[in-house]
């Protein structure tokens, strides 16, 4: 399906660009999505399925939480598509004033939303769903690269822009690098074994007790892995090159890769692992303890709030490996559960930001990512409360405040870590969840307790939070707070993927 | 005498590999890139793998090289610039850190520090590999549900790469696996393409403003 609107949006967009204006397209890649992960999801036989089915001449594999993991893909990529509303409902309204000093004055300052950018992304989609279905180490890297082309070039699709330019040039780079890694490692296994799907590696890794060379070889895969998902110890680049790209663009680079390439990490675990302490699990836990430190010490200092939620996105990456890394059947479940309600937070936090930045614009602040500093929200509390709240939430959800959804997911990591004997990890983890608590709250102090200072009042004009993101920002703010009643629909899915992944 | 060859082929081509990285003029270093292209794809061809030689020929040296020398011959780098970083020493500053990374890697690979059980581990790897080769061709492990579902499954691990390539002509088994079995890689790649072709576009095509 994605394949296809793929297709049909090329020729359209060619031919067509002039007369079909481009949120008309984003709204056709919204709905795509919406309708693939229908049918992901009308795919999911439990029963048929089993333990996996190999499709494509088993290259690809069907599991549960393959399908699972792609309607929430689809539905995450519908929801971040549906951030490129806002701005440009802006430009339209604003074409649609007619006051003619204010319209030339206004239009430099709005995002243009292009119609190429909802191709680019279905093309990342499409690389992603195929990256967490790939059983083979040739349709592994071919679904990599396809998922980070498309993301390189995502990060430089606002070309005007020099930030976002310089920001995909490293990304693409280190990009390549971790690329070449991970294609290293892939030709290792196969000049040691001769195998290249996961089937063959798995069968030749329960055989054996020890086995120097796969180890080597698979290592390098991971750390070519981490690279992408900017665990701590390759996480240099994130930063910068979050900080760079518009904040729409960020949002889609912080969210979507980091699911598919966790998830297929989740999996190559599975295939590859050879016993339960292997350097596997030191080398995951090791960048989960790097990160855990490094995404909330470096964070503390940030003054630029792409760079904050940047570093708390390591952090929370750290959590992520750390479930993965004691891989019993809790931590996956926990690692599930998690991945899942951090996407939300993260997606809600971005929707809010755009809207901040969308309700401020008028006050001459840049085009391609409005709300740059912390400082700049100061005081919004008064002017938008509802929007400060629900920030508020979010980030109270992120740094794990008990009724909030993210204290679950924080919770659960945890107490599956303890169980394990990973007590070291488990306080390391608490510790720095409380320090990275400490930015999150200076980011709620300056909303909604620094001074507003108002000193072009005339200038602000009325406008409001478009339906749309108004409508999703309600909605999955509200699902961070009433998680608490009605916890059974995540928590048993989650549950019922890890069963299908272990006792099949 | 063969043997002699192609021992004189990888030496050949490791040291123009070496040559592209130290020569100063980057058009000189690109010739030995060349160079480095012709001795692997003779040494393949040596070998025995005659398609992938020949194509290493014809894409790299024929269009790829000779692009780089394009690019290098108009971009007009002015070689003073070169020689002074190369006096300031960057080249051999970092000579001993990759030694030490190449050495540790090759370690790494060729002995085990860490001692395992398996005593002779090359020699079991590849018994192994052949047992397993005989279990997937013999047995269709994991493919019960589609067993059930009436479908076969056993093409499904049907990829030894080395049954294929003694059993057909070379160009024929690389298609034949391509088109069939691992048609997959073909739609893929060629969406990859599809986005290299679309990218460079969507990053520097302007369009043209019309007034309606």
């Amino acid at each position: 399906m994605v394949l296809f609107s793929v297709l049909t949006m090329i020729v359209a967009i060619a031919l067509f660009s002039l007369r079909i204006s481009a949120i008309n397209f984003n709204r056709i890649a919204i709905i795509v999505l919406i309708y693939s992960g229908f049918l992901a999801y009308n795919t999911i036989y439990t029963d048929l399925v089993g333990s996996g089915i190999g499709v494509f001449s088993g290259l690809f594999q069907i599991t549960a939480i393959t399908q699972s993991i792609d309607v929430f893909i689809c539905l995450i990529g519908a929801l971040v598509l549906l951030l490129g509303e806002n701005s440009t409902i802006g430009t339209g309204t604003s074409l649609k004033d007619g006051v003619t000093v204010k319209q030339s004055s206004m239009i430099g300052k709005y995002l243009p939303v292009l119609a190429e950018y909802p191709l680019i992304v279905l093309f990342s989609v499409l690389g992603m769903s195929s990256l967490i279905s790939s059983s083979d180490l040739v349709s592994m890297f071919l679904s990599i690269e396809l998922q980070s082309f498309a993301v390189y070039i995502l990060a430089t699709i606002y070309r005007d822009s020099e930030s976002a330019t310089a920001a995909g040039l490293k990304y693409f780079l280190l990009g390549s690098l971790s690329s070449a890694f991970i294609l290293l490692g892939s030709s290792l296994i196969y000049g040691f074994t001769g195998l290249t799907s996961f089937e063959g590696l798995y069968m030749l890794c329960s055989t054996t007790t020890s086995n120097h060379a796969i180890e080597i070889s698979v290592l390098l895969i991971v750390v070519g892995l981490l690279f992408k998902v900017s665990a701590a110890p390759f996480h240099n680049w994130a930063p910068d090159v979050y900080d760079g790209v518009p904040t729409m663009v960020m949002s889609w680079l912080v969210t979507m890769p980091k699911i598919s390439l966790l998830v297929f990490i989740l999996e190559f675990q599975g295939f590859t692992q050879l016993s339960n302490w292997s350097s596997w699990t030191y080398l995951l836990l090791i960048s989960s303890l790097l990160s855990l430190m490094i995404g909330t010490i470096g964070g503390l200092s940030q003054y630029r709030i792409k760079r904050l939620l940047a570093y708390s996105t390591i952090s929370h990456v750290g959590f992520l490996l750390l479930a993965l890394a004691i891989n019993s059947e809790e931590s996956i479940e926990s690692f599930l559960f998690y991945l899942i309600q951090y996407s939300l937070t993260n997606v809600n936090v971005f929707f809010i930001l755009i809207a901040f930045g969308y309700l401020l614009h008028s006050r001459g602040l840049a085009p391609y990512s409005p709300v740059q500093f912390i400082n700049q929200l100061k005081g919004q509390f008064q002017m938008n409360p509802l929007l400060g709240i629900s920030l508020a939430i979010c980030l109270f959800s992120m740094a794990g405040i008990p009724p909030l959804v993210g204290f679950f997911g924080k919770q659960m990591v945890l107490y599956s870590a303890v169980h394990n004997g990973n007590f070291f990890l488990a306080l390391v983890a608490i510790l720095t969840s409380v320090v990275s608590a400490a930015y999150y709250l200076r980011v709620i102090k300056v909303i909604h307790f620094d001074p507003y200072t108002v000193t072009d009042t005339n200038v602000v004009n009325k406008e409001t939070v478009t339906t749309s993101s108004s409508l999703v920002i309600a909605t999955l703010t509200l699902l961070l707070i009433f998680f608490i009643f009605n916890p059974t629909p995540l928590l048993n899915s989650a549950h019922l993927i890890t069963l299908s992944l272990f006792y099949w | 005498m063969n043997t002699i060859l192609l021992d004189l082929l990888a030496f050949g081509s490791v040291l123009s590999g070496i040559l592209v990285i130290t020569s100063r003029n980057p058009i000189i270093s690109v010739l030995f890139l060349i160079s480095v292209f012709v001795n692997v794809s003779c040494y393949l061809i040596l070998l025995g793998i005659n398609f992938i030689g020949l194509t290493y020929l014809i894409i790299y040296v024929g269009a790829v090289a000779i692009l780089f020398l394009f690019v290098v011959m108009m971009m007009n780098i002015k070689l003073v610039e070169l020689t002074e970083v190369n006096q300031k020493g960057e080249y051999t500053n970092t000579l001993p850190l990759g030694a030490i990374v190449g050495s540790l890697f090759l370690y790494e690979l060729a002995f085990q520090p860490v001692p395992s059980s398996v005593s002779g581990m090359s020699s079991t790897i590849y018994n192994l590999f052949d047992e397993i080769n005989l279990l997937s061709v013999n047995t269709s492990f994991k493919g019960t549900a589609f067993n059930s579902a009436g479908i076969e499954a056993y093409t499904s691990f049907n990829n030894l790469w080395d049954n294929a390539f003694t059993s057909f002509q070379q160009l024929e088994s690389v298609g034949s696996s391509l088109y069939t079995v691992h048609m997959m890689f073909l739609i893929i790649a060629s969406m990859i393409l599809l986005l290299a072709m679309i990218g460079p576009i969507v990053l520097t095509h302007k369009p043209t403003k019309r007034l309606h």
